[in-house]
């Protein structure tokens, strides 16, 4: 089995010192709170793109799901991991932006920036992967994410996803499968 | 073990959370069978495409707009703490709590008036010689203690006031009986 490494430990973020700064800031200090922002920012934009598909959206979800962070802390007891409760609000706001209608629909590519000739290729390839993982169910897309983006335990995408073990082997599976499939169809 | 099977858990495999027996197996497949393999590998070369484009760069300014949205939604929350505890009620509640609410105190007011109209007396505070024959409560007393208040016409003026301070089920049934009949 694989060794449990947590992502705060990943991150480089010492598990002492994150209970200290959301200690600072349920205390109102406002400099904890930006440390706490730029050492999650990168993790929650990029976990809100891979179900999105869209940057500015992305980046709208993750503001939000710190927002919604900032108003809770105090009831974050923290008998869970820090980042594990951050990660299922940002699922959580990224799947009700989804359901709004007015949700900003831009196609895979057109976010790109221009790029040189020597990037167009590798460009291609990132479009046709956004667009295959736009084309799955968002549940699977969300658990891929988690698992492919962040390399999270099965126990990590239980407890941010609030689902079995067993259904995180199970739907994993199928997502990996799925995007195979897609995937395949796609770049031939 | 059958390639459905073993393809069942490659994905298992590819993250290292296959039991030594599985794993043993799933091996002991491969090395036999070329389709498998060929599978596997195909799903290996599909995670690498996802892993190599699943990040982001976030836009310069993130934090600010963020730490921004935050003081905004503080500030906010401070107001709204300061507000009138009954502006916040008032706010809290949503039309169709209004429309309720609304609905049912017109329904009490009526009941009141109804009560009032139809002669139904209010004996309990009469007998006790806190009002005389006719009086009226305050609506608050009767909203404190509705069934203090209920009572048949004839107590009121007609016949003896008996001390009592309890009232049999008979008895309140029959004056739900005149009020609702």
């Amino acid at each position: 089995m694989a060794t449990l490494v947590t992502l705060s430990e990943r991150c480089g973020v010492d598990k002492g010192h994150e209970h200290a700064l959301l200690q600072r800031c349920r205390a109102g200090d406002a400099g904890a709170y930006a440390e706490l922002l730029c050492l999650y920012r990168d993790k929650a934009v990029n976990l809100a793109y891979g179900i999105l598909g869209n940057p500015a959206d992305a980046e709208d979800a993750a503001q939000e799901a710190f927002i919604r962070v900032f108003k809770n802390l105090r009831s974050f007891r923290g008998e869970a991991a820090f980042f594990s409760w951050l990660y299922r609000i940002v699922v959580n706001v990224s799947i009700e932006m989804l359901r709004r209608p007015s949700r900003r629909e831009v196609p895979c590519g057109t976010q790109l920036h221009a790029r040189t000739d020597a990037e167009s290729e590798e460009t291609e390839r990132g479009v046709n992967v956004r667009s295959v993982l736009a084309a799955l169910p968002v549940h699977l897309r969300a658990i891929l994410v988690l698992r492919e983006a962040d390399e999270l335990s099965y126990a990590e995408i239980a407890g941010i996803l609030d689902i079995p073990l067993g259904t995180v082997r199970s739907r994993l599976s199928a997502a990996r499968e799925a995007f195979r499939r897609k995937y395949r169809e796609m770049v031939g | 073990m059958r390639c459905k099977e073993v393809r069942s858990l490659f994905s298992t495999l590819m993250d290292g959370e296959l039991c030594a027996e599985d794993k043993s197996s799933v091996e002991d497949h491969l090395c036999g069978c070329r389709a498998c393999q060929a599978g596997l590998d195909e799903l290996v070369h599909s995670r690498e495409a996802l892993r190599s484009h699943l990040s982001l760069r976030v836009s310069h300014g993130f934090e600010g707009r963020v730490l921004q949205a935050i003081g905004q939604a503080a500030g906010e929350s401070t107001c709204a703490a300061r507000r009138p505890m009954l502006e916040a009620l008032i706010d809290f509640m949503q039309p169709g709590w209004r429309q309720i609410a609304a609905s049912v105190a017109g329904a009490l007011l009526l009941l009141y008036v109804t009560c009032a109209a139809a002669g139904l007396g209010f004996g309990s505070a009469v007998r006790s010689g806190r009002a005389e024959p006719g009086w009226l409560p305050e609506p608050q007393m009767v909203l404190e203690e509705p069934y203090r208040y209920f009572w048949y016409r004839g107590w009121r003026s007609d016949e003896q006031p008996q001390k009592r301070t309890h009232r049999s089920s008979e008895e309140i049934e029959r004056c739900f009986d005149v009020i609702f009949s």
